[in-house]
């Protein structure tokens, strides 16, 4: 009957080519156009009718350097407008404060929401106009030497902050701009060889979201990393491979984090996880340390870890999903080793339901590791295994005849 | 085994996918909590060759999102360079005929699949000029010459 109904459903929309853009509803052309540089957007005023006002609903901006306008033009056309959402400036050596206060100048007097500059490292100093101005909630700056970052101002309406391989005086700039954004709730940080900062210190009380990349292969010489105190943090990212001195303050919202560094002291470090409910772990560190209890924890992920990641079992009365990733050419592996714990943990025999294991190969610690688990979760309801190995077929029929704690549980193999 | 939905393509073609693919699709994911997925979901504005790239793109992407490290906010994240292998997928991916990609930004606004309409829409009119525009999308012109000149010359400098 179902079937019936959608046949006839079919049949009174008749297959058609969708190859003409006046099917398309305004808001989708709008969007288009949004990715577009703003000479570009104008230009298809030409194309027809429909189009002819179209481009003058777009609320944002783009100027990408270099790029066959003048700056002046494009200057004078966001003068020109009424309406200014998102401005969006690429711009190569050669530009100076002279030509870009003015602009953005005008994008605030036109209600500027969003804000991205990115200027191959030339000093930039932010515009004036943008301290007080309580409209501007997002702001982008990428690969520009900031300097001058005057007292008693105030970013107030910055919820979101992105530094992109942004070059900064000192360590004290740093803590200068993130002091001036009494909002902020996102911020994203990306360190590169010009940064110029040793130690990012991100004090920041009303953070909510705080993503951090640092990955090089080299390892530094004197002391870089970041200092984080942000107790309203709810989900934290860092991937970092290159600091060497990292210290977390307590976050006691945290729900969500996903941590991939390198460290010699990991206690201080997964101290401050303790509150989160889903906990991704790549850590590159000479041992794990006992007892940091996860109360919270209801899915675990692990990637590269030491020898001792079943207590992490221990640790975590609640968790339901386990995931294992093994990552290749690392010494310390999640599945090169295993140590059986000395009493079941309690996740295993009340609350892990899902457990998932990637780049299985059935070695002699990783077949014990995975009939532990399998023989002790008693409440599973999904265990599946992926493996690439030539023996794969063998090494899962070996899985298969596993006695398995959980008479519910389902066995998956891929 | 992981649970399965079927789509139903405009021709009638099935197609079974991993939940986890599906939920890439903001509509089909409230469907799924609504509950309302039995017996298949019938898309009769999506061909089966768009579908079958749709269905790639989100294999694709839950693939990946499942494989990296780890999944926290990649979005917002302006130019990271983390995702260069998804990136240089993505670009390969919308390298396909003009009515496909067309087709496929459709699929994308039906579905809401935000990251397939930013590819899509991105890549749809980059460095095209007005007249491969029209010829691209059949799109009649209908000024008259005059009419289309004083259009060009309202905004001059764009034009130039």
């Amino acid at each position: 009957m179902r079937n019936q109904i959608r046949r006839r459903g079919t049949r009174r929309n008749p297959i058609r080519r969708r190859d003409t853009v006046s099917e398309i509803p305004d808001e989708l052309l709008l969007t288009i156009l949004s990715f577009l540089p703003s000479k570009d957007v104008v230009v298809t005023s030409a194309i027809s009718k429909r189009w002819k006002s179209l481009w003058k609903e777009v609320k944002t901006f783009r100027y990408d350097d270099p790029y066959p306008l003048p700056f002046n033009m494009f200057t004078l056309f966001i003068r020109s407008r009424s309406s200014v959402d998102i401005l969006q400036l690429k711009l190569s050596p050669g530009f100076s404060r002279t030509d870009i206060n003015p602009l953005v100048n005008d994008a605030v007097a036109r209600s500027l929401r969003e804000l991205r500059i990115e200027m191959l490292y030339i000093s930039f100093e932010l515009p004036q106009c943008l301290y007080f101005y309580p409209q501007l909630e997002t702001l982008i700056l990428q690969k520009l030497s900031l300097v001058n970052i005057p007292s008693n101002v105030s970013l107030i309406g910055v919820k979101k902050l992105h530094i992109l391989s942004v070059r900064f005086l000192s360590d004290e700039s740093v803590i200068k701009l993130l002091s001036i954004c009494p909002l902020l709730e996102d911020l994203v940080v990306r360190r590169s060889l010009y940064t110029n900062v040793m130690i990012f210190t991100i004090d920041v009380p009303t953070l909510k979201n705080l993503y951090i990349y640092n990955s090089w292969k080299s390892r530094p010489e004197g002391v870089h990393g970041f200092v984080v105190n942000a107790p309203s943090l709810r989900c934290f990212y860092i991937k970092d491979s290159f600091s060497n001195y990292l210290r977390f303050g307590n976050m006691p919202e945290l729900v969500k984090a996903s941590v991939n560094i390198v460290c010699d002291q990991p206690e201080d470090i997964l101290g401050s996880l303790a509150s989160t409910r889903y906990l991704s772990l790549c850590l590159q560190s000479p041992y794990l340390p006992l007892a940091t209890s996860f109360l919270f924890l209801d899915q675990l992920e692990l990637h590269s870890c030491p020898s001792q990641w079943c207590n992490l079992l221990k640790d975590a009365p609640i968790l339901r999903v386990l995931k294992l990733y093994q990552k290749h050419s690392q010494s310390n592996d999640v599945t090169d080793s295993w140590n059986q714990p000395i009493s079941v943990p309690e996740c295993l025999m009340s609350h892990l339901e899902i457990f998932e294991w990637r780049h299985y190969n059935g070695t002699a610690q990783e077949r014990e590791a995975a009939k532990y688990i399998l023989g002790n979760a008693s409440c599973l309801k999904k265990a599946s295994f992926y493996s690439k190995s030539a023996r794969k077929h063998d090494i899962l029929k070996e899985l298969e005849s596993v006695e398995r704690g959980s008479k519910t549980c389902m066995l998956v193999f891929e | 085994m992981s649970k399965k939905i079927i789509f139903e393509s405009s021709e009638g073609e099935s197609f079974e996918v991993d939940e986890a693919v599906a939920l890439e699709c903001q509509t089909i994911k409230n469907m799924i909590e609504d509950d309302c997925t039995d017996g298949g979901i019938p898309l009769a504005n999506v061909n089966s060759a768009t579908l079958t790239k749709v269905i790639d793109y989100c294999k694709k992407h839950v693939e990946a999102a499942a494989a990296a490290e780890a999944n926290a906010g990649d979005k917002d994240i302006y130019g990271a360079n983390k995702d260069i292998e998804l990136k240089t997928w993505d670009e390969e991916f919308v390298k396909v005929d003009q009515p496909l990609l067309f087709d496929l930004m459709l699929a994308a606004n039906f579905l809401i699949i935000p990251g397939l309409l930013d590819l899509t829409c991105k890549t749809m009119m980059r460095g095209k000029t007005v007249l491969q525009i029209r010829e691209i999308f059949h799109i009649k012109k209908d000024y008259t010459d005059a009419e289309e000149a004083e259009v060009r010359k309202e905004n001059a400098w764009a034009f130039e």
